[in-house]
């Protein structure tokens, strides 16, 4: 069965193999290593199947001071994905290139309260995201300002 | 071509015409790779799995707009190769596809040590899990918590139960 | 010059960064070590003060609630020239045997980044009154009457600026105008009896736990307009389980927090308005009844579904103040906390006990 199983593995494996690079998109201009203005966590923007996503990978605090375990997503709504481990987690999901600098038509997670706001990325310039949670209409949100990080 | 492991459930109602029918089905094995060098810490290992759902509803007598309901009742991650699963701390597994955003189907934090193969806890709230899959393809994103380097490739299979509920 | 061979190198910042633009990406490499030695792309990154600390209560944007309050007896004296202590006789008394009405809020951001906070805030209070008179002398003023025929209203509209002015100050000001009296919306009391309030705080959030400050108000709350100092305490313990939200004088709760969809908080508030009585008003004065309440309370605030919270309030309603005034030509004059000017009418009300529902959207 796992011979079977290999088998398969082997022949599918061309289909998911990187193949060449597709000319730059502007909706590319999102990828990249950003930092909230809390300081508190570093989120890098990747692309997935066309849509952009963001996922935490540095926590100022990686461990959860109550237990000494690296930090999990325990405030989700959903008691069976409590689990999850923060670093790594996808904070930022589903986001499309609108045009205009603007990427819309994603949501953020709050792992502070387990939250899922709607949510808009603007670019205001290559180093500067202003990322906007808010909850049905745009005027019920707060925007934050995110800075893009380099290696020193 | 496609080999479709037939269900050993379907749910009999006696008014049939009414009562929306229970199907389970079993995906293939789906091979997930994430590409090398990879470094200790969470690498995101992708696969594209095409459902063939169409084909299975209409083996049994129903089309793909029945779908109401589909559920996911058991994800197992098993090892692909020698490695197996081994030096993967914890991981978890999205689903993305067409216009439904991406969701979180499974996770498993800590992996049992040496298994090579681990059901994962499935997620209970699991909206629009029906739309994704109308799609067709799913992207299988998992995301593996390596404890060390490593320059090759990480090879492991995701395999999917659903429980489909059609309308008749 | 140096400006711009620092963008320069900004805008190859991107290029350089291993980024992965296919359509079927191959997986990241995921150094996390990688990640701890990373500086800005440019130094212009400032850090704000944030608004709020960890786990206060949700901030509303819109609420629905409902008060009402138990029986309790209300007794008036004859309309006069009354010291606040003084043994007036009284003129009218009544039992309430329902006080109470909705109170619709909203509380809408205008801009809401990290560098400032402005909001505004609009609010609509309706408190009816289900009166039986208990006895009645020719000497009252049939206040009772038209509060039972009419009740009150309270109409406002408020603003608020949360300026962070480094990452661990910031200044709050918040200036409102309240329109309070016995009148129907469709038939308004003129805007010259619009009743103003503002304060302004001066605080530190030196950690993401605690946020304090100290600052001047104009208020109010107790019945009368006073000039009193505030200080605000909005602490959260390590263990995340407890914490205060202070804003004294005006309210003081300790809030204990079962999970990030409930908590509980106890404490009390002083809730006060002026409201302007039309039929006992003539063009010469306007008579105000000054109303202040402490309430003392606990109140279970848990999340329904998404944005969407309700709260249940259960506690006892003080009167603090229920005297009025004749302010001439509707001007408004300074009696503050020590102030011994005379009353033209003394009113008391017993204590009762009230609740509180609610739903809400908030932002938590």
């Amino acid at each position: 069965m796992r011979t079977t199983l290999l088998f398969i593995a082997l022949l599918l494996l061309p289909l998911t193999r990187a193949h060449a690079q597709a000319p730059p998109e502007p909706g590319d201009r999102l990828i990249g290593v950003w930092e909230p203005s809390h300081g508190k966590a570093r989120v890098k923007i990747e692309k997935i199947g066309g849509k952009y996503y963001g996922k935490i990978v540095w926590l100022r605090e990686p461990n959860d001071p109550a237990t000494g375990t690296p930090k999990v997503d325990k405030n989700n709504p959903d008691e069976s994905l409590r689990t999850v481990p923060l670093r790594g987690y996808r904070l930022l999901k589903d986001f499309i290139y609108s045009g205009n600098n603007e990427w819309a038509e994603g949501t953020i997670y709050d792992p502070e309260n387990g939250s899922t706001y709607s949510c808009v990325i603007i670019l205001k310039d290559d180093n500067t995201l202003d990322i906007r949670g808010f909850i049905g209409v745009k005027a019920l949100g707060r925007t934050d300002v995110w800075k893009r990080l380099q290696a020193k | 071509m496609m080999r479709i492991t037939l269900p050993a459930l379907l749910l009999a109602t006696l008014s049939a015409c009414t009562e929306p029918e229970r199907l389970v089905y079993q995906s293939d094995p789906i091979p997930l790779v994430a590409a090398g060098p990879l470094f200790e810490g969470t690498n995101t290992a992708q696969g594209e799995w095409t459902t063939g759902l169409e084909a299975f509803l209409k083996a049994q007598g129903h089309d793909l707009t029945q779908l109401r309901e589909a559920r996911l009742t058991m994800a197992i991650l098993s090892g692909a190769d020698s490695t197996g699963l081994s030096g993967i701390r914890n991981a978890s597994i999205q689903w993305v596809g067409g216009d439904a955003g991406m969701q979180q189907v499974a996770v498993r934090n800590p992996l049992p040590p040496d298994s090579n193969a681990v059901a994962l806890t499935v997620a209970a709230d699991q909206p629009k899990l029906a739309d994704l899959l109308r799609t067709g393809t799913v992207t299988v994103v998992a995301d593996l918590d390596l404890d060390a380097d490593s320059d090759a490739d990480r090879h492991v299979i995701g395999s999917f139960t659903l429980e489909l509920t059609v309308a008749p | 010059m140096a400006a711009r061979t620092l963008l320069f190198l900004a805008l190859l910042a991107p290029v350089c960064l291993k980024a992965q633009p296919d359509t079927i990406p191959a997986a990241d490499e995921e150094d996390y070590s990688q990640y701890d030695d990373l500086g800005f792309a440019d130094d212009k990154a400032k850090r704000y003060a944030h608004p709020k600390v960890l786990d206060l209560s949700p901030q509303r944007f819109i609420s629905v609630l409902w008060d009402a309050q138990g029986a309790y007896t209300m007794q008036s004296s004859p309309l006069g020239s009354w010291p606040e202590e003084a043994d007036a006789p009284v003129a009218e008394g009544s039992r309430a045997n329902y006080t109470g009405g909705l109170r619709v809020q909203a509380n809408i951001p205008v801009v809401s980044r990290n560098s400032i906070v402005w909001q505004m805030q609009a609010n609509y209070w309706d408190v009816r009154y289900d009166l039986s008179p208990t006895f009645i002398t020719a000497s009252s003023a049939g206040l009772h009457r038209i509060l039972g025929d009419r009740g009150l209203r309270t109409t406002g509209l408020g603003t608020t600026v949360f300026k962070p002015l480094s990452e661990t100050a910031f200044l709050i000001l918040q200036a409102s105008a309240d329109l309070s009296g016995d009148y129907y919306l469709d038939d308004p009391q003129p805007l010259e009896y619009l009743r103003y309030n503002a304060a302004v705080v001066w605080g530190k959030r030196p950690h993401d736990r605690l946020q304090w400050g100290v600052g001047l108000s104009r208020t109010y709350r107790a019945g009368a307009i006073n000039y009193i100092p505030v200080v605000m305490y909005n602490f959260t313990a390590a263990n995340r389980k407890w914490g205060t939200e202070i804003l004294f004088p005006a309210r003081a709760h300790y809030r204990r927090t079962f999970s990030a969809r409930s908590l509980l908080l106890t404490g009390y508030e002083l809730e006060g308005q002026s409201y302007r009585i039309q039929g006992l008003s003539t063009d010469a004065y306007s008579f105000e009844v000054r109303r202040g309440e402490l309430r003392l309370r606990a109140e279970y605030q848990r999340q329904l579904k998404g944005f969407i919270w309700m709260s249940v309030q259960a506690g006892y309603r003080h009167d603090w103040s229920f005297n009025a005034d004749e302010l001439p030509g509707g001007d408004e004059f300074f009696r503050g906390l020590f102030g011994d000017q005379p009353f033209a009418m003394l009113n008391s009300l017993g204590g009762a006990p009230y609740a509180q529902v609610g739903i809400h959207l908030v932002s938590p």
